[in-house]
């Protein structure tokens, strides 16, 4: 008799993975939850410098850029609405160098915080909610507040989605805007 | 009593003067909603939702969405017509609309119905039958084509 193949066999079911650890980018008007394996580093905003060129689109779409060990890399600004500023606002702070595969960048955010739990309610975005200029498709209720689950791939997505395309680090590391 | 007899409608006040209408079994429940929870990234009339009976139920201002200005109630206690429809998987899903006043049942007969087109053609893609009464005339919402895509959708076609 040929050995059957029982669909609910332990040994067909997709390996199953720790959620990663999460930390809580507070961006002031809007939260995520970003893989903690995502984020490089953490920097001062007042590290950040300011282009001096600001006619090109890249100018209008990056606050400047920021240096972390002898790298360049772009300081991206998101408000409310996820589009991106060409300036900070007062209580962004911090900037979050992000890492993801062979790209990196830096969100200027409030702050940047472990979570305290790995354990709340996931919800996914509703068709009537959703956009994909948000870098989430689902998120955590902590509170009243909506956390989106993201990542440096998915905000690497979302700047795409607004027209810049970070290049992956070559050897000087310095990621440029297609505008 | 023939079926066609036993046509209902729900008028639902979405600002002081204007009351959009629903089928009679769409309307599940009215509840005040104290805390609603907001998504980045979307216009203000579809971006706020709340937690009920541990679902998340997506809400929709339809007065900003047809009037492209922000309602001027923000962040208070908030009356809300929790509905069903039938979305394309053929499930039922649930949904919210933002209210400004009690919704009233009405009953109505085959002979009230006018064309949608002669609605203001700002309800024109957002229904899916109208009717008249008392000279007035009132969209019946077409809910899966507002809470079954996505704003970007929506917002193209309106």
């Amino acid at each position: 008799m040929p050995p059957t193949i029982n669909d609910q066999s332990p040994s067909l079911a997709p390996p199953t993975t720790p959620a990663p650890e999460r930390v809580h980018l507070d961006g002031g008007e809007f939260g995520l939850l970003l893989p903690a394996a995502d984020v490089v580093t953490l920097l001062p905003g007042k590290l950040l410098t300011v282009a001096a060129e600001t006619a090109s689109p890249l100018a209008a779409q990056t606050c400047g850029y920021v240096e972390f060990e002898q790298q360049r890399y772009p300081v991206f600004c998101l408000n409310k609405a996820l589009q991106l500023q060409s300036r900070l606002e007062t209580h962004h702070r911090v900037l979050v160098l992000l890492r993801h595969q062979q790209q990196a960048f830096a969100l200027a955010c409030s702050s940047l915080n472990k979570l305290d739990t790995r354990e709340y309610p996931v919800y996914p975005v509703p068709r009537s909610m959703s956009s994909r200029k948000q870098p989430f498709t689902s998120f955590a209720l902590i509170g009243d507040t909506a956390l989106g689950l993201s990542s440096a791939a998915d905000l690497l997505a979302l700047l795409q989605a607004r027209g810049v395309q970070v290049r992956a680090q070559a050897a000087r590391g310095a990621l440029q805007g297609a505008g | 009593m023939s079926q066609m007899q036993e046509l209902g409608a729900w008028l639902l006040p979405i600002d002081q003067t204007t009351a959009v209408a629903i089928g009679r079994y769409e309307l599940k429940y009215i509840e005040y909603i104290k805390a609603s929870v907001r998504l980045p990234g979307l216009p203000s009339y579809c971006e706020q939702g709340f937690l009920w009976r541990n679902r998340f139920i997506p809400a929709l201002d339809i007065h900003e969405l047809v009037s492209h200005r922000r309602s001027r109630v923000v962040d208070e206690e908030r009356m809300a017509a929790i509905i069903a429809y039938e979305n394309s998987a053929g499930e039922m899903d649930m949904g919210a609309i933002f209210l400004r006043g009690i919704p009233r049942l009405l009953p109505v007969k085959p002979q009230q119905s006018v064309a949608i087109a002669e609605l203001e053609t700002s309800w024109q893609l957002l229904a899916h039958a109208a009717f008249e009464d008392q000279a007035q005339r009132y969209p019946v919402l077409d809910l899966r084509a507002l809470f079954d895509r996505t704003p970007a959708d929506l917002l193209a076609m309106h």
